[in-house]
């Protein structure tokens, strides 16, 4: 028996001869003292006796206004101690009947779904959450409750999935959709709306929902997903023509690129074709944002973004919106703290880090060469340079910042790693390799290079030399963001033999 | 939906005691000897001096409520956590005043205190030019600026609606005696921010607090860690722009000490013009047991300091 069945065996027992009326209940527990023993109970992990002492609590205290407290704890020790989870149900479900229109009914019922979740009752689950997730809905649209009221549609979701009830699940798809078509999940819920109706063949629908993914959102992966998946489907079906989508993709790689002008006339082409499409709205999106690029008016495309509803109605065809507006609002931030003190390095550090993850390349470099004139030894600011470079495909002015940041920093491996790639990304897998040995040679246990070795082996199709590097590159980071891909090129470079299959 | 009677339930945990141990003979359990004990009668609930300076108002909000010796006893560990939220010196009356803390840190030590710790989860900019840092080591405490994961311990919510588990710094949890040292200001979410949100600052991750549900998780905090003692510093609050200020400022001259979190929060929001129903963090708590918000069942005594 463990120590804490052992409790419970001792609480369980008293509790009984409580009921029997064995112990003087009536005199002992009418008193707040026992339910705040309980919580000292609870701190000392006596989880039985807490249990018990909240239950003579609540026996002899029924008007009380701590009856619910006193509930809510015993079926959360149910819930999370001792993991039962029917009983820890039972009381929130009397919690959620006996205290209607208040916090506690509400908090209730979400607990009561987990319980039933755990225990596999999705069909009870979702009975649960439906009617929560409408009265959430009617109560608030704080962004709390939103984050709530989305959790909440996604444990909804899994047990429809549980229960292959696909026609429940379409329809949470559809609600979801036509209240927020500009959320960020969107272009995931319109691509799994698509595969549910794939997964019940109905090919007709599902065509029609993977277009709205394209359409809708041809910035985000799931429209790619679509492209790669379902394309040949959907021009066979349907006839979709994905002319403007290769289009639309053209003019992103052109403006991430620096090359705007032609990106623009991309985009002016997408919505001259499109017209009123969903299309248009993400390609006109796409304009403003070239234009924030050429101009590094972030303020200007801050405020648009805030404001664009009507301008936007699917967001930003698959930007995500927060983590566009955290980037701008850095920029904002960065540029207040460099007007205050101009030789504030952390100010250009920030300002030239969200220019890069917005693409603004031009205005990073800009900024970072504004870091490089007041902290010429800042290694930081060399690397940054050279990369940025980079996305303009800039290779030999990267090369050169590569090199100055050499100069500041011989001791460090990913100086030469930097150095490297950049030579790589120019073609030039010799000068590559000469670099990327150097790293390896002023650390041995620089994973980077070691994958990179690998690839520019496979490339030329030295295989030996490609898998020892690889192999390598797994020794030391397993669990690196490269080691999927690193697998995968050994598992083309040697393929399992059949004495390797297990019958 | 369905509903369990309080009969059903009754029996479904009879029948649980037989699944798990049938009818031994056992010791009465701690639950029925706590009961027994007499309830202490005509204690006082909070101590408010007014009128003196920061330490003065301290000295004597605590020993109305019995000195520091009925709360610190020799060999003990003691943790403070003040609020030293911004990096603002105490004037702008954002962080708890570094003569209160000071005066606090030395009544501990006099009274036998082993150790002194301060700490909370704040910017180390804001320990220094709070003042408490200089304050609080110059007096003998250890400052413990608690800004890396390694220091806090995961705790389970049990009485807590939203949270399940807390992260709360492993200091505290090894204390022997724990004093909340709060200032009051307003809050721009929470309204007014006093002893119960003070204690977000114990906490790891308080992203989690402000995405999922501000109030509540400041009410299920409250239900895992109650201080031994909570000094409230109002010599001087923040009125606005809180709570990081600068804002509008008021010079209360108060200092409010007791036991009670939900107590002492109710007393001071009337400072702010509120009543405690309206903090819903307050009402909260307060639902959850956690204390009294019901000011006129509370015992309050105040002491003009001159």
């Amino acid at each position: 028996m463990t120590r804490d069945m052992m409790w419970l065996s001792k609480g369980s027992t008293v509790f009984l001869m409580l009921l029997l009326g064995i112990l003087p209940v009536r005199t002992l527990a009418n008193n707040i003292a026992v339910f705040e023993r309980g919580h000292e109970l609870l701190k000392e992990q006596n989880y039985a006796e807490a249990l018990l002492a909240y239950e003579a609590f609540v026996k002899e205290n029924s008007q009380h206004h701590l009856v619910p407290a006193a509930m809510w704890t015993m079926a959360n020790i149910y819930l999370t101690i001792n993991e039962e989870y029917e009983t820890a149900a039972g009381i929130f479900r009397q919690i959620v009947n006996e205290n209607p229109d208040t916090e506690w009914e509400i908090f209730a019922c979400d607990r009561l779904g987990y319980c039933l979740e755990e225990q596999e009752k999705w069909g009870e689950a979702a009975a649960v959450h439906e009617p929560l997730v409408r009265e959430l809905s009617i109560s608030g649209n704080d962004a709390v409750t939103l984050a709530w009221i989305d959790g909440l549609k996604g444990r909804l979701l899994s047990c429809y999935r549980n229960m292959e009830d696909h026609e429940s699940i379409i329809g949470v798809y559809e609600e979801i959709l036509s209240e927020n078509p500009a959320a960020p999940s969107a272009p995931q819920d319109q691509y799994n709306l698509a595969q549910t109706y794939l997964d019940i063949e109905n090919s007709k629908a599902a065509a029609e929902n993977f277009v709205l993914v394209v359409e809708r959102y041809p910035v985000s992966d799931y429209a790619q997903r679509v492209n790669d998946e379902h394309g040949e489907m959907l021009t066979s079906q349907i006839g979709y023509d994905w002319a403007v989508y290769s289009t639309f993709q053209s003019g992103l790689t052109l403006g991430q690129a620096g090359q705007h002008d032609e990106a623009l006339a991309r985009f002016e082409e997408v919505i001259k074709v499109k017209r009123d499409a969903g299309m248009v709205y993400a390609a006109r999106f796409q304009k403003e944002l070239i234009e924030y690029r050429k101009s590094g008016d972030a303020a200007a495309l801050r405020e648009k973004v805030a404001s664009g509803s009507d301008d936007y109605p699917f967001g930003l065809g698959g930007v995500n919106v927060d983590q566009l507006d955290n980037l701008l609002g850095g920029i904002v931030e960065a540029q207040e703290a460099i007007a205050s003190n101009p030789d504030d390095i952390s100010g250009y550090i920030q300002l030239g880090q969200c220019y890069y993850f917005t693409q603004a390349y031009g205005r990073a470099i800009e900024a970072y060469e504004k870091g490089v004139a007041i902290a010429p030894d800042n290694s930081y600011f060399h690397n940054m340079l050279g990369y940025s470079y980079i996305n303009l495909e800039r290779y030999d002015e990267a090369i050169s910042s590569f090199q100055n940041l050499i100069d500041i920093a011989p001791e460090d491996p990913n100086s030469y790693d930097s150095m490297a790639e950049g030579y790589y990304l120019k073609g030039d897998t010799t000068m590559a390799v000469q670099f990327y040995e150097r790293a390896l040679a002023t650390d041995s246990s620089f994973s980077n290079s070691y994958y990179m070795l690998g690839q520019i082996y496979y490339e030329r199709g030295e295989n030996e030399k490609a898998i020892a590097h690889l192999e390598r590159y797994l020794e030391i980071d397993a669990g690196g963001f490269r080691a999927q891909n690193a697998q995968s090129l050994l598992d083309q470079l040697n393929p399992p033999s059949s004495d390797d299959v297990e019958p | 939906m369905d509903k369990i009677s309080r009969r059903e339930f009754l029996i479904r945990g009879a029948a649980l005691g037989l699944a798990y141990g049938g009818l031994g003979l056992i010791s009465a359990p701690n639950i029925l000897r706590a009961v027994t004990e007499p309830t202490p009668s005509g204690r006082l609930d909070l101590a408010v001096a007014k009128g003196g300076n920061p330490t003065d108002n301290t000295v004597k909000a605590i020993q109305a409520l019995g000195g520091i010796e009925r709360f610190v006893k020799k060999g003990n560990k003691v943790v403070l956590k003040p609020n030293c939220l911004a990096a603002n010196p105490p004037d702008i009356a954002s962080t708890t005043n570094p003569l209160v803390m000071e005066v606090v840190v030395r009544m501990c030590l006099e009274a036998g205190a082993r150790e002194v710790v301060v700490a909370s989860h704040d910017p180390e900019r804001s320990f220094q030019i709070s003042g408490i840092t200089e304050a609080c080591s110059g007096a003998g405490a250890r400052v413990v600026v608690a800004n890396s994961r390694d220091l806090y311990q995961s705790v389970p919510v049990l009485r807590g609606r939203l949270l399940r588990n807390v992260e709360i710094i492993k200091e505290i949890l090894d204390a022997d005696v724990f004093i909340n040292i709060p200032i009051a200001k307003h809050h721009g979410q929470t309204d007014v921010t006093l002893s119960m949100k003070n204690l977000m600052g114990i906490n790891w991750n308080r992203a989690y607090f402000h995405q999922n549900g501000l109030d509540q998780a400041i009410a299920d905090l409250n239900t895992v860690v109650k201080p031994n003692l909570i000094i409230m510093d109002a010599n001087r609050i923040l009125l606005t722009n809180g709570p990081g200020g600068p804002g509008q400022t008021r010079d209360e001259k108060t200092v409010i000490a007791g036991t009670d979190p939900v107590a002492i929060d109710a007393y001071t929001t009337a400072l702010f013009d509120r009543v405690p129903q309206d903090i819903r963090h307050i009402r909260y708590a307060y639902e959850f047991g956690v204390g009294e918000m019901n000011l006129d069942k509370l015992n309050i005594k105040e002491i003009a300091v001159n």
